[in-house]
């Protein structure tokens, strides 16, 4: 017996044992995984779902939410992508963020008197600078020293959110606050710019011109190519001239520096004042956003709003069904647990 | 065609309106747990006393919130799912409150605690230092090496209030006693409380109280050290039941009450409504065995001083750390003053930070 298949559904056959496929199954995994989670705790799944579905993307509010979540998620996730195209792998998004946060807000504690077009930019160039330093330590630390980059990153993460809690608690407490571990607020000058009467910010805008700008860097230019090479054999690239440290730093900086864009956002957008509990686990969210992506700076992008719709949304499962907050941190576990198993088990699997 | 449809807009958003005015939906947002017998379990307990008590109210309540801008987007999850009346239960949510306030003038604001208030945001809170002071009486009594322990998240005036008003009540008694303070910097943070706990104990101090969201860290770590302990926020005395000193505790149920109906009736007022002992807004628990019956009267003749207004818990002399008289015998301070406090008294051992 011969079997004829169409060449329609051959064509489709192929696309499903490739990377197509492995992100279907993966999607349909997760609602079914998210479905069940649902129905133990004894909800109606699929219209606990819909809520969910509805609280992220459902009406201009909630999207404008969902894009509020996305700006630090997208950056910090760009914070550990692009390092990860030299084979380094930095979990100091988190921390990155906190000092971007820091040195952000030192500069305008400094010129708070400033008029806007010269405090912006400091803050700015401050929070650059925080978030590149807190990248460069570990690359530093990795070119001379040898020290695995995931540990020095994944420590610096402690002491960037403790130095922050340092310094509100402390020399940067607003004296009218009443005892109030917080700064001032910012002044109308340093708060960046927001979008239709929304809590959407220029944030998002760095975050996207970022991973476009990556994206053709690293795939178009020379120094993409060397990335590459130094990534693949370090003394190939060496004898042709490109140096495995010095792009280590430089990939560490600028990484560190677009999370420190995102604290920065976040301090003078999102609180208005630099507080404790600024960035409820971003860098991490960020992290698992990279992995998901493969690593691929514009697949960063959509996962980044997708992972900002299912952390926005998940005050509907309080709102609605009275489910735990913690809820919404579960059903983030799955989704990661359910990408790196269908990717490990899939024949064709996605670049991950 | 185009008047017809808007006529129909119009009427179907008053149909909805009208709709949502038979039921008040009020919500409630905790920093913390409402199963943490403690500041949001007395916030969660006032709810239910809500929603028994008014037949026409409906509630939501959200848990574990942060005391970040997290915050603004709940409440305007809430007010745009029907909520009119918004408990903003922590005391860090207030600047968010007032933002989401600005935003929705129609939506009412009840906010716990807070020295602002705004158009449609007031906010409700009790002298709870009257129960602490009067818990710092039975404390004074007790205690046998004339130390305390005070466990304390932020130096913020109403933790002073009972910092200070607790080591007041144990001197009025035993002008021994000192009260050291240990901050933890978090409303709720059960490792350093119970880290906090051991190291007062080891200090020297048999009577352990504080200033966190859940007094059941300290309370059971007293327990097993063989240490008493006074309570605070919601009575934790099962979880101590040979150390068991007092608690001081709230009582929101009649105050919310009054709150929604001001806010459906329109005689709501923006305004800081103050409850205290007298009110029954603050109360101290039931005492547990460890306090002799001559010492409860003690405490009991003292706390009806106070209701009858012949006592004042801050009248003066008032003294602080460094023996500064910071209030005059013969004066007393305003309640305008204590809510703004900002020293420790004379007796109490830790620095402000």
């Amino acid at each position: 017996m011969t079997i004829t298949t169409q060449p329609a559904v051959r064509f489709g056959l192929r696309l499903l044992r490739g990377p197509t496929g492995a992100v279907l199954i993966m999607a349909a995994t997760f609602v079914l995984a998210a479905l069940t989670f649902f129905a133990i705790n004894g909800r109606e799944s699929i219209s606990l779902f819909q809520e969910m579905v509805m609280g992220a993307f459902g009406d201009g509010y909630s999207f404008s939410e969902t894009l509020v979540k996305t700006a630090p998620i997208l950056l910090t996730a760009l914070a550990v992508a692009l390092p990860a195209r030299l084979g380094l792998i930095s979990v100091g998004g988190e921390g990155q963020l906190y000092l971007g946060a820091l040195f952000g807000t030192g500069a305008v504690l400094a010129a708070v008197d400033q008029p806007g077009w010269l405090l912006m930019p400091l803050m700015l160039m401050g929070a650059m600078a925080g978030g590149a330093l807190w990248g460069v330590i570990p690359g530093l630390l990795k070119t001379r020293l040898g020290v695995n980059e995931t540990i020095s990153t994944l420590l610096l993460n402690y002491v960037g959110v403790l130095l922050v809690s340092f310094v509100v608690h402390g020399p940067w407490k607003n004296p009218n606050s009443l005892g109030w571990p917080a700064t001032i607020e910012f002044p109308q000058g340093a708060i960046l710019p927001q979008f239709f009467d929304t809590r959407v910010h220029m944030g998002l805008i760095f975050g996207v011109v970022a991973a476009i700008m990556l994206h053709i860097l690293v795939t178009r230019s020379r120094w993409g190519l060397g990335l590459q090479v130094s990534r693949s054999n370090p003394r190939v690239g060496a004898t042709a001239g490109i140096s495995y440290e010095r792009n280590v730093l430089i990939v560490m900086a600028i990484g560190g520096l677009l999370a420190g864009l995102a604290g920065i956002a976040e301090a003078s957008v999102i609180q208005n004042r630099l507080q404790d509990g600024l960035a409820s686990g971003y860098g991490m969210t960020g992290f698992l956003v990279a992995w998901l992506a493969g690593q691929h700076f514009l697949r960063i992008i959509p996962l980044s709003v997708l992972m900002g719709g299912l952390l926005a949304s998940a005050d509907s499962l309080q709102l609605y069904a009275q489910l735990p907050k913690a809820s919404a941190d579960i059903l983030q576990a799955l989704l990661f647990i359910i990408v790196l198993a269908v990717a490990s088990l899939w024949p064709n699997r996605p670049k991950a | 065609m185009k008047k017809a449809i808007r006529t129909l807009l119009a009427t179907s958003i008053l149909a909805v309106s009208v709709q949502a005015a038979a039921d008040t939906k009020v919500g409630f947002i905790y920093v913390g747990p409402k199963s943490d017998y403690g500041y949001n379990y007395a916030q969660d307990q006032g709810r239910l006393y809500l929603e028994e008590h008014m037949d026409d109210v409906e509630t939501v309540h959200f848990e574990n919130i942060p005391e970040n801008a997290d915050v603004q987007r709940v409440m305007e999850r809430m007010v745009r799912s029907g909520v009119e009346v918004v408990f903003p239960t922590s005391y860090g949510y207030l600047d968010h409150a007032l933002k989401v306030a600005e935003k929705y003038p129609e939506v009412h604001f009840a906010h716990s605690g807070g020295l602002k208030t705004s158009d449609n945001l007031m906010t409700y809170f009790a002298e709870i230092d009257q129960a602490m002071y009067l818990s710092g009486v039975a404390a004074g009594l007790t205690t046998k090496t004339n130390k305390l322990g005070f466990i304390a998240a932020h130096p913020i005036p109403q933790v002073l209030r009972n910092i200070n008003a607790f080591t007041r009540g144990a001197q009025s008694v035993n002008p021994e006693v000192t009260t050291s303070v240990i901050w933890t910097s978090n409303w709720s943070d059960p490792t350093k409380e119970a880290e906090a706990a051991e190291a007062l104990i080891s200090d020297g101090a048999d009577v352990l109280t504080g200033h966190v969201d859940s007094p059941i860290n300290y309370v059971q770590v007293a327990e097993r050290r063989g240490v008493y302990s006074v309570g605070y926020h919601a009575d934790a005395s099962q979880f101590a039941p040979e150390g068991w000193l007092v608690g001081a505790v709230w009582n929101w149920g009649p105050m919310m009450v009054d709150i929604v109906k001001s806010a459906e009736d329109g005689t709501w007022k923006s305004e800081h409504l103050r409850g205290d002992l007298l009110t029954g807004a603050a109360k101290l628990s039931d005492f547990g065995s460890a306090v002799s019956d001559e010492d409860q009267q003690t405490v009991l003749d003292r706390q009806e001083a106070i209701m009858n207004e012949e006592f004042q818990v801050w009248a003066g002399p008032v003294i602080a750390q460094d023996g500064t008289v910071l209030v005059e015998e013969g004066d007393v301070m305003t309640l305008e003053e204590t809510e703004k406090m900002d020293f420790l008294v004379n007796g109490v051992k830790g620095r402000l930070k």
